[in-house]
Protein backbone atom coordinates (compact mmCIF):
# COMPACT_ATOMS: atom_id res chain seq x y z
CA UNK A 1 0.00 0.00 0.00
CA UNK A 2 0.93 3.83 -1.20
CA UNK A 3 2.30 5.39 2.16
CA UNK A 4 2.21 8.96 2.13
CA UNK A 5 4.48 10.84 4.36
CA UNK A 6 2.26 14.04 4.33
CA UNK A 7 4.79 16.58 6.32
CA UNK A 8 7.59 15.74 3.79
CA UNK A 9 5.05 16.50 0.84
CA UNK A 10 4.13 19.18 2.24
CA UNK A 11 7.55 20.55 2.64
CA UNK A 12 8.08 19.85 -0.75
CA UNK A 13 4.64 21.39 -1.38
CA UNK A 14 5.10 24.69 0.17
CA UNK A 15 9.04 24.99 -1.32
CA UNK A 16 7.49 24.77 -4.80
CA UNK A 17 4.81 27.20 -4.36
CA UNK A 18 7.35 30.06 -2.50
CA UNK A 19 9.28 29.93 -5.29
CA UNK A 20 6.77 30.04 -8.15
CA UNK A 21 5.59 32.77 -5.96
CA UNK A 22 8.94 34.81 -6.03
CA UNK A 23 9.59 34.16 -9.74
CA UNK A 24 6.02 35.31 -9.97
CA UNK A 25 6.78 38.57 -7.91
CA UNK A 26 9.74 38.77 -9.76
CA UNK A 27 8.14 38.23 -13.52
CA UNK A 28 5.75 41.00 -12.26
CA UNK A 29 7.94 43.60 -10.98
CA UNK A 30 10.70 43.02 -14.12
CA UNK A 31 7.37 43.30 -16.54
CA UNK A 32 6.30 46.93 -14.60
CA UNK A 33 10.33 47.99 -14.97
CA UNK A 34 9.99 47.03 -18.93
CA UNK A 35 6.46 48.79 -18.97
CA UNK A 36 8.40 52.16 -17.30
CA UNK A 37 11.26 52.03 -19.51
CA UNK A 38 8.84 50.80 -22.21
CA UNK A 39 8.66 54.48 -24.08
CA UNK A 40 12.41 55.41 -23.09
CA UNK A 41 13.62 52.96 -25.18
CA UNK A 42 11.37 53.02 -28.15
CA UNK A 43 12.09 56.80 -27.75
CA UNK A 44 16.13 55.50 -27.54
CA UNK A 45 15.95 53.43 -30.75
CA UNK A 46 14.17 56.20 -33.03
CA UNK A 47 16.77 58.23 -31.87
CA UNK A 48 19.20 55.94 -32.63
CA UNK A 49 18.03 54.93 -35.96
CA UNK A 50 17.77 58.13 -37.02
CA UNK A 51 21.12 58.98 -35.87
CA UNK A 52 22.37 55.79 -38.13
CA UNK A 53 19.92 56.98 -41.55
CA UNK A 54 22.11 60.70 -40.84
CA UNK A 55 25.54 59.42 -40.74
CA UNK A 56 24.55 57.02 -43.74
CA UNK A 57 23.86 60.55 -45.57
CA UNK A 58 26.50 61.71 -44.50
CA UNK A 59 28.80 58.58 -45.23
CA UNK A 60 27.58 58.87 -48.74
CA UNK A 61 27.79 62.58 -49.75
CA UNK A 62 31.25 61.87 -48.67
CA UNK A 63 31.82 59.22 -51.26
CA UNK A 64 33.96 60.53 -53.94
CA UNK A 65 32.80 60.13 -57.33
CA UNK A 66 36.06 58.95 -58.85
CA UNK A 67 36.26 56.56 -56.05
CA UNK A 68 32.70 55.32 -57.21
CA UNK A 69 34.15 55.07 -60.95
CA UNK A 70 37.00 53.39 -59.82
CA UNK A 71 34.72 50.51 -58.36
CA UNK A 72 32.72 50.32 -61.55
CA UNK A 73 35.35 49.97 -63.36
CA UNK A 74 37.05 47.36 -60.75
CA UNK A 75 33.95 45.76 -59.93
CA UNK A 76 33.51 41.62 -61.63
CA UNK A 77 29.96 41.67 -60.89
CA UNK A 78 29.84 43.23 -64.71
CA UNK A 79 31.64 42.42 -67.77
CA UNK A 80 33.97 44.58 -69.71
CA UNK A 81 31.63 44.87 -72.58
CA UNK A 82 28.64 45.61 -69.87
CA UNK A 83 31.09 48.35 -68.55
CA UNK A 84 31.58 50.27 -72.19
CA UNK A 85 28.23 49.94 -72.90
CA UNK A 86 26.94 51.81 -69.47
CA UNK A 87 30.35 54.33 -70.09
CA UNK A 88 28.21 54.85 -73.61
CA UNK A 89 24.67 55.23 -71.74
CA UNK A 90 26.52 57.74 -69.09
CA UNK A 91 28.54 59.79 -71.73
CA UNK A 92 25.00 59.90 -74.25
CA UNK A 93 23.34 61.02 -70.59
CA UNK A 94 25.86 63.98 -70.71
CA UNK A 95 25.15 64.81 -74.04
CA UNK A 96 21.75 65.20 -73.83
CA UNK A 97 21.87 67.39 -70.82
CA UNK A 98 24.87 69.55 -72.90
CA UNK A 99 22.60 69.69 -75.47
CA UNK A 100 19.60 70.97 -73.68
CA UNK A 101 21.75 73.61 -71.83
CA UNK A 102 23.22 74.74 -74.90
CA UNK A 103 19.38 75.51 -76.04
CA UNK A 104 18.68 76.96 -72.54
CA UNK A 105 15.96 73.94 -72.07
CA UNK A 106 17.35 72.24 -69.13
CA UNK A 107 14.63 74.08 -66.74
CA UNK A 108 11.92 73.11 -68.74
CA UNK A 109 13.02 69.75 -69.62
CA UNK A 110 14.21 68.47 -66.23
CA UNK A 111 11.39 66.26 -65.29
CA UNK A 112 12.69 64.61 -68.58
CA UNK A 113 16.59 64.21 -67.58
CA UNK A 114 15.74 63.01 -64.50
CA UNK A 115 13.59 60.18 -65.58
CA UNK A 116 16.20 59.67 -67.92
CA UNK A 117 18.89 59.30 -65.20
CA UNK A 118 16.70 57.42 -63.09
CA UNK A 119 16.22 54.99 -65.87
CA UNK A 120 19.97 55.00 -66.02
CA UNK A 121 20.40 54.30 -62.47
CA UNK A 122 18.26 51.56 -62.06
CA UNK A 123 19.97 49.91 -65.07
CA UNK A 124 23.30 49.69 -63.13
CA UNK A 125 21.87 48.92 -59.78
CA UNK A 126 20.04 45.61 -61.34
CA UNK A 127 23.27 45.27 -63.14
CA UNK A 128 25.13 45.42 -59.78
CA UNK A 129 23.09 42.69 -58.54
CA UNK A 130 26.45 40.62 -57.68
CA UNK A 131 27.26 43.61 -55.96
CA UNK A 132 25.38 44.42 -53.44
CA UNK A 133 27.65 46.77 -51.31
CA UNK A 134 28.53 48.74 -54.60
CA UNK A 135 24.71 48.63 -55.54
CA UNK A 136 23.77 50.14 -52.27
CA UNK A 137 26.49 53.17 -52.27
CA UNK A 138 25.92 54.17 -55.33
CA UNK A 139 21.94 54.40 -54.74
CA UNK A 140 22.43 56.07 -51.67
CA UNK A 141 24.98 58.66 -53.49
CA UNK A 142 22.15 58.97 -56.48
CA UNK A 143 21.71 62.51 -55.50
CA UNK A 144 25.47 63.44 -55.81
CA UNK A 145 25.78 61.65 -58.83
CA UNK A 146 22.74 63.33 -60.25
CA UNK A 147 24.04 66.67 -59.66
CA UNK A 148 27.73 65.83 -60.69
CA UNK A 149 26.56 64.50 -64.07
CA UNK A 150 24.65 67.90 -64.14
CA UNK A 151 27.23 69.87 -63.40
CA UNK A 152 29.62 68.46 -66.15
CA UNK A 153 30.30 71.07 -68.81
CA UNK A 154 30.66 70.22 -72.40
CA UNK B 1 58.35 19.26 -56.28
CA UNK B 2 57.54 17.87 -59.98
CA UNK B 3 56.18 20.34 -62.54
CA UNK B 4 52.84 18.83 -62.91
CA UNK B 5 52.13 19.12 -59.36
CA UNK B 6 53.40 22.82 -59.29
CA UNK B 7 50.92 23.47 -62.40
CA UNK B 8 48.06 21.82 -60.35
CA UNK B 9 49.13 24.13 -57.42
CA UNK B 10 48.77 27.42 -59.21
CA UNK B 11 45.82 26.51 -60.76
CA UNK B 12 43.99 26.11 -57.69
CA UNK B 13 45.47 29.09 -56.43
CA UNK B 14 44.20 30.89 -59.39
CA UNK B 15 40.39 29.15 -58.85
CA UNK B 16 40.72 30.40 -55.30
CA UNK B 17 41.74 33.91 -55.87
CA UNK B 18 38.87 34.79 -58.61
CA UNK B 19 35.70 35.63 -57.35
CA UNK B 20 33.01 32.41 -57.61
CA UNK B 21 30.49 35.01 -59.75
CA UNK B 22 33.10 36.57 -62.11
CA UNK B 23 31.40 37.10 -65.30
CA UNK B 24 32.31 35.28 -68.33
CA UNK B 25 32.35 36.46 -72.07
CA UNK B 26 29.12 34.60 -72.98
CA UNK B 27 27.40 35.94 -70.05
CA UNK B 28 28.92 39.65 -71.08
CA UNK B 29 28.18 39.99 -74.42
CA UNK B 30 24.42 38.63 -73.55
CA UNK B 31 24.16 41.25 -71.24
CA UNK B 32 25.47 44.14 -73.74
CA UNK B 33 22.65 43.12 -76.22
CA UNK B 34 19.58 43.12 -73.14
CA UNK B 35 21.50 46.89 -72.18
CA UNK B 36 20.35 47.87 -75.54
CA UNK B 37 16.93 46.89 -75.29
CA UNK B 38 17.43 43.78 -78.00
CA UNK B 39 15.60 40.32 -77.14
CA UNK B 40 18.07 37.52 -76.28
CA UNK B 41 16.10 34.55 -74.25
CA UNK B 42 18.78 34.25 -72.08
CA UNK B 43 21.75 35.09 -69.97
CA UNK B 44 24.34 33.58 -72.20
CA UNK B 45 25.39 33.82 -76.04
CA UNK B 46 27.44 30.77 -78.53
CA UNK B 47 29.24 31.10 -81.50
CA UNK B 48 30.94 33.58 -80.47
CA UNK B 49 33.19 35.43 -83.32
CA UNK B 50 35.78 38.47 -82.05
CA UNK B 51 37.77 40.79 -84.98
CA UNK B 52 39.85 43.65 -84.72
CA UNK B 53 40.34 46.23 -87.66
CA UNK B 54 43.67 47.06 -86.60
CA UNK B 55 42.48 50.70 -85.25
CA UNK B 56 41.24 49.59 -82.18
CA UNK B 57 37.74 48.93 -83.26
CA UNK B 58 36.03 45.68 -82.47
CA UNK B 59 33.03 43.44 -84.26
CA UNK B 60 31.49 40.84 -82.41
CA UNK B 61 29.07 38.48 -83.48
CA UNK B 62 27.35 36.16 -81.51
CA UNK B 63 24.55 34.13 -81.75
CA UNK B 64 21.43 34.21 -78.46
CA UNK B 65 19.39 31.46 -77.28
CA UNK B 66 16.45 32.62 -78.89
CA UNK B 67 18.08 31.96 -82.35
CA UNK B 68 18.90 35.28 -82.57
CA UNK B 69 22.49 36.37 -84.16
CA UNK B 70 23.88 40.18 -83.00
CA UNK B 71 27.01 42.30 -84.21
CA UNK B 72 27.96 44.36 -81.80
CA UNK B 73 30.15 47.04 -82.56
CA UNK B 74 33.03 48.19 -79.95
CA UNK B 75 34.37 51.87 -81.21
CA UNK B 76 37.98 52.64 -80.41
CA UNK B 77 36.77 55.26 -78.20
CA UNK B 78 34.44 53.16 -76.29
CA UNK B 79 30.83 53.71 -78.08
CA UNK B 80 29.08 50.35 -78.37
CA UNK B 81 26.20 49.70 -80.76
CA UNK B 82 24.29 46.36 -81.25
CA UNK B 83 22.27 45.33 -84.23
CA UNK B 84 20.45 42.17 -85.08
CA UNK B 85 22.09 40.53 -87.97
Amino acid sequence: MLKIDYTTDMKYWMICMSYMLAMLVMGGASVSANESNHSATVEKGVQQEASTQHKSIEDCSSISMDELVKRLKNTKAIGFFTKLAIRSDVLGFQDKVKKMRENKQIKDKMKDIKASFDGLLLKIIALLEKDPDLSKEIYLARHSIFKSLLEVQG
Amino acid sequence: MKTWMKTILWMLALLLASPAWAISKAEDIATTILLRGFACGGKQVTQIQQENDGHGNQTIRATCPNGVRYQIDVSAAGQVKVHPL
